[in-house]
């Protein structure tokens, strides 16, 4: 693994997963305009843990641009697992996640998202290219998911702590600990840093 | 595996119940994988993560298809995957 923190991008040889497979096809149909966030980050790299879905946020876009993708997604053998209609599936989009997986199956599943806050926003401008030995991902920024998993670890969630650690045990010589310490302040997770430190 | 697993026993003696000692001692496992995975080159290490992904899909997928053989089955795999909608 080599990470080049000024280019933004990590060169990760790893023998890819079924579901990193799933995920390398799914995010190819977005042109790189989109950004993975959460739990999977820890696992493309390396945690010992498995999931069933991967989050994954994309800038807000109008009903037509939508269908298009809809048609996108439907043409490579992709389906929503919440309603067959992209009208449907653009109006609940405004309230919550939709999830789509293979035709056929339900595991594992993309929860699929509209950038909604700053958190976000944050998480898309600064995302990390990850080049892969069959394609490329873009995740979120390592500092920021270090410091959002400790705020979510605020409410006992201790998987959410440990995905934290993971990151911070094997990224934390190239950090960038200035902004590392301001993300975390700014989400009131100093106590959870000192647990996982 | 040469590597020897040593986590910090000062850490996990200053628990206070059992659960606070698991948790521990799992972040004390962390710790070493994380090592493991920065030492080692990303084909060995990621072997055998795959062996626990792969696995967890495989099961994951023989269940849902299990549970989708009946309506009541169906009905529950909405309800697992969080969905507020029905698909047609």
């Amino acid at each position: 693994m080599e990470y080049n923190a000024d280019k933004k991008e990590i060169k990760l040889d790893r023998e890819l997963s079924k579901l990193d497979e799933f995920v390398v096809d799914f995010c190819r149909l977005f042109n790189g305009n989109y950004v993975l966030v959460s739990g999977y980050i820890s696992i493309i790299f390396g945690r010992s843990r498995a999931t069933e879905d991967v989050d994954l946020i994309v800038p807000d876009m109008d009903f037509s641009a939508f269908r298009e993708l809809w048609y996108v997604i439907d043409k490579n053998d992709f389906e929503c697992l919440n309603t067959s209609k992209p009208e449907e599936a653009f109006k609940m989009l405004k309230e919550h996640a939709i999830r789509f997986a293979k035709k056929g199956k339900a595991i594992p599943n993309i929860e699929f998202k509209t950038i909604r806050n700053e958190i976000g926003n944050y998480s898309f401008k600064n995302r990390i290219k990850v080049v892969l030995r069959k394609g490329l991902l873009y995740v979120s920024p390592i500092e920021m998911q270090i410091a959002y998993k400790l705020m979510l670890g605020k409410s006992n969630n201790e998987k959410d702590l440990e995905d934290a650690k993971h990151l911070y045990e094997l990224f934390k010589e190239r950090l960038n600990n200035a902004e590392l310490n301001k993300l975390i302040k700014q989400f009131n997770a100093e106590k959870e840093f000192e647990i996982i430190k | 595996m040469n590597e020897l697993y040593k986590p910090d026993l000062k850490k996990i003696r200053s628990a206070k119940t059992d659960r606070e000692r698991n948790f521990i001692e799992r972040l004390e496992f962390i710790k070493f994988w994380a090592n493991y995975v920065k030492t080692h080159g990303d084909e060995e290490w990621s072997k055998q993560q795959n062996v626990l992904i792969d696995s967890q899909i495989i099961i994951a997928r023989r269940f849902y298809k299990k549970l989708g053989e009946t309506e009541e089955g169906r009905k529950k795999i909405k309800e697992l995957l969080g969905m507020t909608y029905n698909k047609e």
